[in-house]
């Protein structure tokens, strides 16, 4: 059965706005897509429709937050990037409390190609000072993250994929906010991935498992502040690291624990995303992770690759 | 008809002052409300002057950073806050989003003049351990947002203008943009969101001293006709010339409780460099 990350948000959203009344959504013409249409529909005095303005988006959303409410502005992720200097300016410069939610990040925009996916969010929002970055990796932890991060005081960009989700969790698992879920235990090498891909980077793991590796698999959903704690866990602390996204190789997760690694207990960090490129259309969503050697058999070759060259 | 506007936004209707509307009502205003609006030129031209040494011991501190953009601002800072004053609102509560972030000097001259901000808050002024920045910071009083990137202020006034209105808060939200800032595309989005919802509780001061950093305005991207653009975008805009700057002072008082409409007060100004 598939899930859809944008239709877990848009009803948990809606449904949060009973718990926190001082919660308002903003949009920009895209409330159809992004969901945020139910929230629209049931508190119609606490949706702000902008048009096609993000920066101004960006703006009145920091605005609100001056005026004690919970803003949250949900935009596709690639939009969103180019009020990036006005996130910067306001939202993390004077640490503002304004919920920021990428959707259609990644290669879940299958059909729009290069303007519309998005590969550099993350190394974008994770260099701003005062910002929580969070990529949840399916409908369980899409509900759980968005009420965890409306409930903490500080600007957050949040990344979900459009549809293609699925469950790796019930509905009684914990998932907490800066703290990453090891969902397979092993010995032999650490697979971290976020959002969309960790479904993938789960099943190439289960593959490779079959052929005889023993396997840890991190759902980094909290990519910051990084959870440096189950890097340096007993079994983990000692393998290499194959970091898979749905995201630039540069800048993203892979780099961020690199980043980490490097200084901390230096030991291989490979990293698996897209390359060094743009992104192009394609007419459903595994054809397009096939095109950019992200499907579990691709990951599986890649990572036996790397590992008979070491 | 004519005289009333109804408008409607995200299901919400309410009625507003047509601009016939609001010609009539300031035809009709009485002697009562002529003095109202009667400013005491001697004492705006006195509180200037002071103003003037304030502001010039502060920018030689700083070697004149941005010294013209300041004191073309001067008189509309003060104008914000002596009509707060003959308001009996209370100053320290006044809410400014200085989008020309550069004209910071001028509102620390305020502010020091109504003893907002002490000696004291001078000493260690423009160093790293002062919220007295060469462009303002939200740590300051008053400063109610962060600025010194151009072209966002008023966006950001919108969305506390918003909030107000949420809270059933009239308190009024100022914003001093210069005219060089109208470059900016994120400018016009703002004036369209804040006539799309009446946010008659922000006032737009708009300095237009004609120069931006590289030279004249008008050789570098035409900003004119000015009020007619604001006006085409659902503002009520007055225009008066900085060189009488009671003038900004009724202008303010004249707009300020005109319900429905954003207003922008368009001030000419130009002062000795």
């Amino acid at each position: 059965m598939m899930y859809s990350f944008r239709e877990a948000f848009g009803e948990t959203l809606s449904e949060l706005g009973e718990t926190f009344k001082n919660l308002v959504v903003l949009d920009t013409d895209l409330s159809k897509s992004t969901k945020t249409i139910y929230f629209a529909k049931r508190y119609p005095d606490r949706f702000i429709q902008l048009g096609i303005s993000e920066q101004d988006a960006v703006g009145t959303a920091s605005g609100l937050a001056i005026g004690g409410k919970i803003p949250v502005l949900a935009v596709y992720s690639m939009f969103l990037l180019r009020a990036w200097e006005q996130i910067r300016n306001t939202i993390a410069r004077d640490n503002l409390n304004v919920k920021i939610i990428g959707t259609h990040s990644g290669l879940s925009d299958y059909m729009d190609g290069a303007s519309h996916q998005c590969f550099e969010d993350i190394a974008l929002m994770r260099i701003l000072p005062n910002f929580t970055v969070v990529s949840p990796s399916d409908i369980i932890s899409t509900k759980s993250l968005l009420k965890q991060i409306l409930g903490f005081r500080g600007p957050v960009y949040m990344r979900l994929g459009r549809d293609n989700s699925t469950k790796l969790y019930e509905d009684e698992d914990e998932i907490i906010l800066g703290r990453a879920n090891l969902l397979m235990d092993g010995e032999d090498i650490t697979m971290v991935s976020h959002g969309a891909m960790t479904q993938y980077t789960l099943e190439a793991a289960k593959i490779l498992s079959k052929e005889g590796y023993s396997i840890n698999v991190i759902d980094m959903h909290t990519i910051k502040p990084l959870d440096i704690e189950i890097l340096n866990r007993r079994g983990i602390s000692s393998t290499p690291i194959f970091v898979v996204e749905d995201h630039s190789i540069y800048g993203g997760l892979g780099s961020s624990i690199a980043e980490y690694i490097s200084t901390a207990n230096p030991r291989y960090v490979f990293r698996i995303g897209v390359e060094d490129r743009f992104g192009v259309g394609a007419k459903n969503y595994l054809d397009l992770l096939k095109h950019m050697g992200l499907t579990p058999e691709n990951i599986v070759e890649k990572v036996k690759v790397i590992l008979n060259g070491i | 008809m004519g005289l009333i506007q109804r408008y409607g936004v995200n299901g919400r209707r309410g009625v507003r002052l047509s601009k016939l509307g609001v010609k009539m009502l300031n035809i009709l205003l009485t002697d009562e409300g002529e003095k109202y609006l009667d400013v005491d030129v001697d004492i705006v031209r006195r509180d200037l002057e002071e103003l003037e040494d304030i502001l010039r011991d502060i920018l030689t501190r700083i070697n004149g950073f941005h010294a013209y953009s300041s004191k073309t601002s001067l008189g509309i800072l003060y104008s914000i806050f002596k009509h707060r004053l003959d308001n009996e609102s209370r100053l320290d509560e006044t809410k400014i989003v200085l989008s020309k972030g550069h004209a910071a000097p001028a509102l620390y001259a305020v502010l020091k003049f109504y003893g907002i901000l002490g000696d004291e808050d001078f000493i260690e002024a423009f160093t790293p351990e002062s919220y007295i920045q060469s462009h303002p910071v939200k740590e300051c009083p008053t400063v109610v947002v962060s600025t010194g990137s151009l072209g966002q202020g008023l966006s950001i006034a919108n969305g506390i203008a918003l909030s107000l209105k949420m809270k059933g808060d009239s308190d009024e939200v100022y914003v001093v943009m210069g005219d060089g800032e109208l470059d900016e595309g994120q400018v016009w989005e703002a004036l369209a969101t804040a006539s799309t919802y009446n946010l008659d509780n922000i006032i737009l001061f708009i300095d237009r001293n004609g120069h931006q950093l590289t030279g004249p305005t008008e050789k570098i991207k035409v900003k004119e006709p000015l009020v007619e653009k604001l006006e085409s975008f659902g503002w009520m805009v007055e225009r008066v010339s900085g060189g009488n700057p009671e003038d900004i002072i009724v202008a303010l008082k004249k707009l300020v409780d005109i319900p429905g409409w954003p207003k922008a007060v368009i001030v000419d100004t130009e002062v000795d460099n």
